[in-house]
C-alpha cells in the first residue's frame, strides 16, 4: 500500500538538486546519478556549501540526549500481557511461570501440600539459611537450550557418588537458585559487582579450609531443601549439578572466593525491593542478568552518595577511573607476584635482545628521541624515559613492559614506506584539494601546532574531519592520492617481506579478497593489514610490538584475555 | 513449526524471527521477554525521538511490544523483525501525535512544576556541577535541536528518526511508513532542508571555520 505522494503539509516543492544531495549524502544514489551530484560539487562552489550545511545540520542531532529505558521496562511490560491460555509445554515444564527461561526464576516458599499453580504476581521470596521460613525456587524450563535429554548428553557420567554431590549441591541451594552457571558466577565476583577487591584480599598464606563456607543446613531445613531440589524440572537440576561440579573443579580458595560473591548476591538480591528483584530475575540471558544487577548496583551506588556529590558526574567518574586503575595494576603485580619476588624480569625482558628489541621498537614507533617528531605527549615521555632508567638501573622491566604495551594500544603504528614523500606530516606537504580546505584566509592552517610533524598523526587528524573530505571526489584519478603508503608495494622491504612469507599465507581467502579491496585507500590498508596480522598472533616488524601479540596480552593485558584500549 | 518457504528463509536468518515464531507458536513468554530486551533500548528512543518526553516514549513502547504480542497468531515473516516492530511503532506513534494535535497537552516540564516555579535546588544544580558555559550550551543545543525537530511535520520527523537514530535507508523506512522509496526520498528531503534552515545559526558554533566557499557563497546570495 506504499503511497506515492507526501502529504500537503510537507511543504513546497522543492528544488530537485537539493532532494539528490540529500540522497546522495545518505549514500542511497546509484552509482550515475552520485557521479552527477559530485561533478556538480566540484565545480559549484555554492552547491559545496549547502551539501556541508546539510550534514552538519544533521549531525547536530547526535547531541540530543540519548534516553534509555527505566530498568524494570521489560518486567513492567511483562506485568500488562494478557494471560495465556494453556499451551503445550514440555513434560518437565512448572506451572505457569511468569517468564519461562531455562533461568533462575521466580523464588517461592514450598509447603508439604501438593503445589498449587503459581499465580503469576505471587510474591518471590528468598530466605538463606538464616529465618525460619526455608524458601525454595521454583523454575521453568521451556527454555530453548533446555532440555534435560540434550544436557544428559553434554555431561559425562559422575565422578563422585552421587549422594554426595547432591548432599553437597542441597546444602547449597539456596545460592545455586538465583545462579545461571560458572561464567555467570565468576562475573558476579567482579570487584564492580560483589566480589572482594584483589588489593585488599589478596593474603597467599592465608589457608582456606575447603568446603567450609558458612553454616550448614540442618534438621528440618535440609529436608525442606530437599524435597526443594527434587521438586525441580530435571533440566535446572542438571544445570545445578553442572554448576555445583564445575565450582568443585577449581582450586579451593577461587571457589571460596566464587561462592562468597554469590552469597552476597543472594542476600543483596533478597534484600532489593520488588520490582527490581523481578528485573533481574526475568532477564532473558546470563548477560542480560549481569546487564541488570550493574545497573541496579550503579544507582544504589549513587544513591548512597551524599547529596552534595551527586550531581558531580565528572568528579565520581574520575574517582572511579582512579580506582579502576589501581585495581588493574594490583592485578598485574599479583600476576606477577612470584616474579617481582625473584626480581625476575618478565617476557620479553629476560632475555638481553628482548629488551634490546623493545627499547628500539619505542624508539622508533613513538620517536622519543625526536622532540620534533615525538608521538607522545610530554607527561608520557617524562614517564617513559623514568620506567626506562628505573629499569635499566633497578631491573623493573615489569613496569616498563607494562608501559610501552599501554602506549602501543594508545598510539597505533602504521606499515612505513621508503620514499619519504609517502609520509606526509607537514601541512605544506599536503596534496592540493587538502590544503584548500584546511588553509585559512590568513594564510594560516586550521591544525593544532601539536599534530603538525607527526607520523602517522598528521594525515589521521587531516581525514577525521570528515565533513569537509565527504565533499572531495573519493580517489584518483578524480580525486586526491591517499594520504599515506597504502598498498604493499609501498611498504618497507622488511614488513613487504614479512607480508609475503608470514602473513598471506595465513589469510584466508575471505580475508585476502578484503584487503585487496583495500589497495590504494589509506589508512584502511595498512589498518586491515595491522589487524590481520594481530588476528593471527604475528608481530609486524617496526610497527607492532617484537613478538607475539597473544604473549602481550597475556603477560600484559590488565584484564584477562583483552588489551588496553 | 509450519513456516512456509520464504518464511522459513527469513527465520533462518534472523534469530528475531526465530524468536517470534516461538511467542507465535508456543506462547512463549520467555522469547517474548528476550524480544523486549533486545528491543527496548531502540524502540524506547526512537518514541522519544518523536514525542519528546521520556515517560510518554516507555508508554508507546510498551504498547507497541504489548501490540505485537496480541497479534502474534497473525504474524508472518515477510521481512527482518525489526521492520515489523517498527511498522507497529510507527502507525501507534502517528495516532498519538496526532492525538495531541487535536488535544493539545500542556508538557509537564520540570522547570515549570508548579504554582512556585522551579525549585532552588533543581535550579541551580546543573549550573553548579559543571563549568556553567558548558552546561549551558548543552542544553541550548539540545532545546533548540528538539525544537528544531519538533517543527517538522510527524511523517517528516518520523522518517528522520528511523533514518538517523536507526540508521534505516530509505527502502526499510518505505516498508515502515507504508510509502513508496522515491516518497520518502522527497519527505526526508524536505525535512532535511527544514531542518538546516532551522539550525542554520548554530552550525558553526563549536569553533570551527564555515567551510571556505561558505562565505563566498552567502556574500553572493546577501
Amino acid at each position: 500500500m506504499a503511497t506515492e505522494n507526501p502529504a500537503p503539509d510537507d511543504g513546497p516543492a522543492l528544488d530537485p538538486f537539493e532532494a539528490e544531495l540529500v540522497a546522495y549524502l545518505d549514500g542511497e544514489l546509484d552509482p550515475v546519478a552520485a557521479r552527477k551530484v559530485e561533478l556538480r560539487l566540484a565545480k559549484d562552489p555554492a552547491a559545496r556549501a549547502r551539501a556541508a550545511e546539510l550534514k552538519k545540520s544533521y549531525d547536530l542531532l547526535d547531541y540530543l540526549p540519548r534516553p534509555e529505558p527505566s530498568p524494570t521496562f521489560t518486567t513492567r511490560t511483562l506485568d500488562k500481557l494478557p494471560a495465556v491460555k494453556a499451551a503445550p509445554r514440555p513434560a518437565n515444564a512448572t506451572p505457569n511461570p511468569a517468564v519461562s527461561t531455562s533461568m533462575p526464576v521466580a523464588l517461592e516458599p514450598l509447603t508439604d501440600e501438593p503445589r498449587p499453580p503459581a499465580p503469576r504476581a505471587a510474591r518471590p521470596r528468598l530466605a538463606l539459611w538464616v529465618g525460619a521460613a526455608i524458601a525454595v525456587a521454583a523454575f521453568a524450563a521451556v527454555g530453548y537450550f533446555a532440555t534435560a535429554a540434550a544436557r544428559s548428553a553434554l555431561f559425562p557420567p559422575e565422578e563422585e557418588p552421587k549422594i554426595e554431590v547432591e548432599a553437597r549441591v542441597i546444602e547449597n541451594l539456596p545460592l545455586y537458585a538465583v545462579a545461571d552457571d560458572l561464567a555467570f558466577v565468576t562475573a558476579l565476583a567482579t570487584p564492580d559487582l560483589f566480589g572482594e577487591d584483589p588489593a585488599v584480599a589478596f593474603d597467599p598464606g592465608l589457608k582456606i579450609p575447603p568446603g567450609d563456607t558458612g553454616d550448614k543446613p540442618t534438621g528440618k531445613q535440609l529436608e525442606t531443601l530437599t524435597k526443594a531440589f527434587r521438586a525441580l524440572p530435571a533440566a535446572r537440576r542438571d544445570e545445578i549439578v553442572k554448576l555445583d561440579r564445575d565450582l568443585h573443579a577449581l582450586d579451593a580458595t577461587v571457589r571460596v572466593r566464587l561462592l562468597r560473591a554469590l552469597e552476597a548476591y543472594a542476600v543483596w538480591l533478597e534484600r532489593l525491593p520488588d520490582a527490581e528483584r523481578r528485573g533481574v530475575l526475568a532477564a532473558a540471558t546470563p548477560g542480560l542478568r549481569l546487564d541488570t544487577i550493574g545497573k541496579v548496583r550503579d544507582q544504589q551506588w549513587m544513591a548512597a552518595l551524599p547529596p552534595a556529590l551527586r550531581g558531580k558526574s565528572e568528579l565520581i567518574q574520575q574517582w572511579r577511573d582512579d580506582e579502576a586503575h589501581r585495581r588493574e595494576r594490583t592485578a598485574f603485580v599479583l600476576r606477577h607476584a612470584e616474579a617481582f619476588a625473584a626480581n625476575k624480569a618478565p617476557w620479553p625482558f629476560d632475555t638481553e635482545a628482548g629488551r634490546k628489541e623493545v627499547i628500539e621498537f619505542a624508539k622508533h614507533t613513538f620517536k622519543t628521541d625526536d622532540p620534533k617528531k615525538c608521538r607522545l605527549s610530554t607527561e608520557e615521555l617524562a614517564e617513559y624515559r623514568r620506567l626506562h632508567s628505573t629499569a635499566e638501573r633497578e631491573n623493573t622491566w615489569a613496569w616498563y613492559g607494562l608501559f610501552v604495551y599501554q602506549l602501543s594500544a594508545r598510539h597505533p603504528y602504521l606499515p612505513e614506506s621508503d620514499n619519504t614523500k609517502l609520509m606526509l606530516a607537514e601541512p605544506n606537504d599536503l596534496p592540493e584539494s587538502y590544503a584548500r580546505v584546511f588553509k585559512k584566509k590568513d594564510g594560516t592552517w586550521r591544525f593544532k601546532q601539536s599534530m603538525i610533524g607527526k607520523w602517522p598523526d598528521f594525515p589521521l587528524e587531516v581525514l577525521k574531519d570528515v565533513s569537509f573530505l565527504k565533499f572531495l571526489p573519493p580517489n584518483p584519478p578524480f580525486g586526491p592520492p591517499p594520504l599515506g603508503p597504502a598498498r604493499l608495494s609501498d611498504f618497507k622491504p622488511s614488513v613487504r617481506e614479512f607480508a609475503t612469507k608470514e602473513l598471506f599465507p595465513k589469510l584466508s581467502g575471505e580475508e585476502k579478497s578484503s584487503l585487496q579491496r583495500l589497495e590504494g585507500k589509506w589508512p584502511d590498508y595498512p589498518q586491515r593489514f595491522v589487524q590481520y596480522a594481530r588476528q593471527h598472533d604475528l608481530s609486524v616488524p617496526g610497527v607492532t610490538l617484537p613478538g607475539p601479540p597473544k604473549k602481550w596480552d597475556a603477560t600484559y593485558g590488565t584484564r584477562q584475555g583483552t588489551s588496553p584500549k | 513449526m509450519s513456516v512456509g518457504h520464504t518464511s522459513s528463509q527469513f527465520a533462518l536468518r534472523d534469530p528475531d524471527i526465530r524468536l517470534m515464531l516461538r511467542v507465535r507458536d508456543a506462547d512463549d513468554t520467555g522469547a517474548f521477554s528476550e524480544l523486549v530486551e533486545r528491543f527496548q533500548h531502540r524502540l524506547v528512543a526512537v518514541m522519544h525521538h518523536l514525542v519528546g518526553s521520556a515517560d510518554e516514549a516507555e508508554d508507546l513502547a510498551q504498547e507497541v511490544f504489548l501490540r505485537v504480542y496480541r497479534t502474534r497468531k497473525k504474524y508472518t515473516p515477510k521481512a527482518k523483525f525489526s521492520t515489523w516492530l517498527f511498522t507497529i511503532a510507527n502507525n501507534l506513534a502517528l495516532n498519538a501525535l496526532r492525538d495531541r494535535q487535536r488535544r493539545p497537552v500542556l508538557p509537564l516540564e520540570v522547570r515549570d512544576s508548579g504554582p512556585l516555579g522551579p525549585r532552588p535546588t533543581e535550579a541551580l544544580a546543573p549550573t553548579r556541577d559543571e563549568p556553567p558555559t558548558h552546561n549551558l550550551q548543552q542544553q541550548e543545543l539540545a532545546a533548540v535541536i528538539r525544537q528544531a525537530l519538533d517543527g517538522l511535520n510527524e511523517r517528516q520527523r518520523m522518517a528522520i528518526v528511523l533514518n538517523k537514530f536507526e540508521d534505516m535507508n530509505y527502502a526499510d523506512i518505505a516498508d515502515v511508513m507504508g510509502l513508496s522509496t522515491k516518497a520518502v526520498k522527497s519527505l526526508l528531503s524536505r525535512a532535511r532542508c527544514k531542518l538546516r534552515e532551522t539550525l542554520q545559526g548554530y552550525i558553526y558554533m563549536d569553533g570551527d571555520a564555515p567551510p571556505p566557499d561558505a562565505g563566498a557563497a552567502s556574500d553572493g546570495d546577501a
